[in-house]
């Protein structure tokens, strides 16, 4: 009779929690007492051990919410029953794909006998090394003892099992390693925080391929650093915001015309020398003092208004994308926005940024146009309420004056978070940034 | 709030209380894991652990890169120290001047929201004592004073027994706040004693009204042996 695992009442008001990791593999031996699953509920994880020894049968998967009492798992006496249990209901997490029957069989047997398959005879240990040892469940003839005579203390079990754990490891994939020959240090692992699945045991166990031999065609391009930050951040905005994009296509030839004045009269000075994106950063200081609600974060009580305008810019950097932050850009001129944007932009391409440096934004702009691309729907910067971005000048014949002109356009694309405002407010802010734009002596207004 | 009028969830009578001072993250979590050890098997008693940590800062079971606001390779550059560790809970930070406190203790029951709360009273009693009014938010464990918070937590139960615990901000001028999307929570302000008092504070004091605070709710009798480093 299998035997349930199940989630238990942590408090008169719990009512359900996330299951965070199975310690075992959907078919692995557990002992009794081990610990089968972890599972977390408002800021306390609580490991949940097997109430009797079996093959682990799992049927709520590794992320998965389940309310209190509701069987998540199963252990099962024998291989059969497992194998009946496997076929009733899928398993959630790892399944070992098409286990042949004595496959698992080995494995159960490789789990039991996983340290007899060195037969070593275990040096002399202390009272205090066998205790701790029978509780890591740790095998004595696998350790060096470092007393006289090779005697085995406790400091030696704490060593062992402190390089132990660097391998973490599936109790299956263990036992399949076992079996095989294979040795788990060189492996790397895929699962939960870089443990070792039986998956990886098997993909090390395969011999290497020839030259010659036909691939995959797929390559693997591991996710790490920057971009690991990077996709986190923008999934998580896209599951924490409710995202709308807005866009206008705005007439820009009085901002290129605008900007050219300021490169003439400055030309012969290098740290002043206004780009584009400087003038976006001030028009869209002066709209968010117009509309402080886009400047703003959702904190699902409240709603922080912000005093100050922080302009995060986006940085195209070689890893990937970095946005520094521009403090206080409403205080400043365009001058002294055009230098620290400068200076911002240099120290993110040289790697040279301080969390001071990125930081506190409290809106984005990104300034593609360089790209020639229309518009975008950008991402917005959690806990930062709106985004814009700047898409590719083109001239284009267009309606100026009630006549028929050619005029350099832009595509200005906003994303706003519709938890915060909604659309008649974002698209008037939207609106104020097209005008400044369009006309950059508002803005000293 | 009060769960004063049950008894709480120790079964030991006794706790040994340990003042680690200043002491690095990982280092910690070893020392932690060999008590919990120890509890567990039933050579050591319960343990209450009073610590400084420089600064780090920790990643619990639910949390992940993207509760970092700088990549890792920052933290290796600046020597900041990061961990993923197996408490609940999401981002937090460590840094001297912050008093963290780990109790290892077997719990009574399986009540482990009660345990929480009660470790989250004991810290609110020590902002009391300083005249600063505490403040908790329905499913979100942990203190606030004046909708800042100055208090957070993160708890792990193996075989019945707590470890982790829970951080109170002294006189820490919060500069590791600035590094993560605090336990999941974009927009969360910090605040510390010190900045809400607008002086430092003594940390022996504050040492002291905590042990109190949490014998008392948890029915502690007498301490065993003294405070040792």
């Amino acid at each position: 009779m299998a035997v349930p695992i199940y989630i238990p009442k942590l408090g008169m008001t719990m009512s359900e929690a996330t299951i965070v990791e199975w310690h075992a593999a959907e078919g692995a031996f557990l002992e009794k007492d081990g610990i089968a699953l972890t599972i977390e509920t408002e800021k306390v994880t609580w490991n949940i051990p097997a109430d009797a020894p079996g093959f682990l049968h799992i049927l709520v998967g590794k992320g998965k919410i389940a309310k209190v009492g509701e069987i998540v798992g199963q252990i099962a006496e024998t291989n059969d029953e497992l194998q009946a249990l496997q076929q009733k209901g899928p398993a959630a997490a790892e399944t070992v794909s098409g286990p042949p029957k004595t496959e698992t069989g080995r494995a159960e047997a490789g789990t039991g006998a996983a340290d007899s398959s060195k037969p070593q005879k275990a040096a002399p240990a202390s009272p205090a090394a066998k205790s701790m040892a029978k509780k890591l469940g740790i095998d004595l003839s696998l350790v060096t003892g470092s007393g006289p005579n090779g005697r085995i203390t406790e400091q030696d079990i704490v060593k062992y099992n402190e390089n132990k754990s660097e391998t973490r490891i599936t109790p299956l994939a263990k036992a399949i390693a076992s079996d095989k020959g294979v040795d788990i240090s060189g492996i790397k692992g895929t699962g939960d925080r870089g443990k070792v699945t039986s998956d990886d045991v098997r993909k090390a166990a395969e011999p290497p391929k020839q030259d010659g031999a036909p691939s995959s065609g797929i390559t693997v391009i591991p996710v790490t650093g920057m971009r690991k930050l990077i996709a986190g951040g923008m999934y998580e905005s896209i599951q924490k915001t409710a995202q709308l994009s807005v866009f206008n296509e705005v007439d820009v030839t009085g901002m290129l015309e605008f900007h050219q004045q300021i490169r003439e009269k400055y030309k012969n000075t290098e740290d002043a020398r206004v780009t584009h994106t400087d003038i976006m950063v001030m028009a869209t200081c002066r709209a968010l003092k117009r509309f402080p609600i886009m400047n703003s974060t959702f904190t699902n009580d409240e709603i922080l208004l912000y005093d100050w305008v922080n302009m995060g810019i986006a940085v195209s950097v070689s890893e990937g994308l970095i946005v520094p932050t521009l403090k206080n850009a409403d205080r400043k001129s365009l001058l002294e926005i055009a230098r620290e944007r400068k200076a911002l932009v240099e120290k993110a391409r040289d790697g040279k940024l301080l969390v001071d440096d990125v930081v506190g934004g409290t809106f984005t702009i990104s300034n593609f146009s360089m790209y020639n691309a229309d518009g975008a729907t950008p991402i917005l910067r959690r806990p930062e309420s709106g985004i814009l971005a700047f898409g590719g000048i083109k001239k284009k014949p267009a309606v100026y004056r009630d006549a028929l002109a050619i005029r350099s356009m832009m595509v200005v694309s906003l994303t706003f978070d519709h938890q915060v405002t909604d659309g008649a407010e974002a698209t008037q802010f939207l609106k104020a940034v097209c005008d400044y734009l369009e006309n950059p002596s508002l803005m000293v207004l | 709030m009060d769960a004063a009028g049950d008894p709480v969830a120790a079964i030991s009578k006794s706790i040994n209380v340990m003042d680690w001072g200043l002491l690095g993250y990982g280092e910690s979590v070893r020392r932690q894991l060999r008590l919990v050890e120890e509890r567990c098997s039933g050579a050591a008693g319960d343990s209450l652990i009073l610590v400084e940590h420089p600064l780090a800062v920790t990643l619990g079971r639910s949390g992940g890169q993207c509760d970092l606001l700088m990549p890792e390779t920052y933290f290796h550059r600046e020597g900041i120290e990061l961990h993923a560790v197996s408490r609940g809970g999401k981002a937090t930070f460590h840094e001297p001047g912050q008093l963290v406190v780990y109790p290892i203790v077997r719990l009574r029951d399986n009540d482990i929201k009660r345990f929480v709360l009660t470790l989250l009273e004991s810290a609110a009693a020590v902002f009391q004592a300083y005249g600063l009014p505490s403040e908790f938010k329905e499913g979100r464990p942990g203190v606030w004073v004046r909708s800042r918070k100055i208090a957070s937590i993160g708890l792990c139960v193996t075989e019945g027994v707590t470890y982790h615990g829970l951080s109170m901000n002294v006189n820490n001028d919060l500069q590791g706040s600035r590094l993560i999307v605090p336990c999941g929570h974009a927009g969360e302000v910090f605040t510390s004693m010190a900045k809400e008092l607008g002086a430092s504070v003594n940390m022996d004091a504050v040492k002291k009204i905590f042990i109190g605070e949490f014998k008392k709710r948890f029915r502690y009798g007498d301490e065993r042996g003294q405070i040792t480093d």
